[in-house]
């Protein structure tokens, strides 16, 4: 028996990896029906 | 509407931040995904890869492998570093590096091999995603 997550986290910075990684995430999580979330990270603003 | 969170307030984030997260919404929803949420966080991007998929509660981590070209500090091995440093919030079983999945990866995320990772430990870094630019942390 395979338990697979139920919730998936993209991490992602826009880099031509990350892009790659955003197509696993996709693959993952509707061949799974998982949730998934996106995020990113930011410097705060001066 | 895809639900965001800035946790400090977006005045605080960048413009180009913003952007990216929305650009990255459109690709998955284009690419046939749907996004539950997007998350913006003032971090570092370990400690935000930490931080929210811990909030989340999400069971894996999906992310770029940028380790592919050689860079130093390359988020996923901080990330694991990291992880380790954590005390467990449930039992885990041992962090596995990619590499010890030998078969040349696949497109197919289906494959054996990929399960055989993922059922030898609760975290995970799984060999399958290598060869697609992609690292899966199991938490």
């Amino acid at each position: 028996m395979t338990i697979f997550p139920t919730k998936i986290l993209l991490a992602t910075d826009g880099s031509r990896e990350a892009e790659l990684a955003a197509r696993t995430a996709v693959d993952l999580a509707t061949s799974h029906d998982s949730e998934l979330r996106v995020s990113t990270s930011s410097l705060p603003c001066p | 509407m895809i639900a965001q969170f800035a946790d400090h307030g977006p005045e605080r984030t960048t413009p180009e931040s913003r952007r990216l997260l929305d650009e990255q919404v459109k690709h998955i929803e284009e690419a046939g995904g749907t996004v539950a949420g997007a998350h913006l966080r003032l971090e570092r991007p370990d400690d935000q890869i930490v931080e929210v998929g811990e909030e989340l509660g999400a069971g894996l981590t999906v992310m770029g492998n940028r380790a592919q070209r050689g860079e130093e500090g390359a988020y996923g091995e901080r990330l694991r570093l990291r992880r380790q440093a954590r005390p467990l919030p449930r039992p885990g079983g041992p962090l596995l590096k990619g590499n010890s999945c030998q078969r040349p990866a696949t497109s197919n995320l289906l494959d054996p091999c990929f399960y055989k990772t993922m059922r030898q430990g609760s975290w995970l870094v799984a060999g399958v995603g290598l060869a697609r630019g992609a690292v899966l942390i199991g938490a």
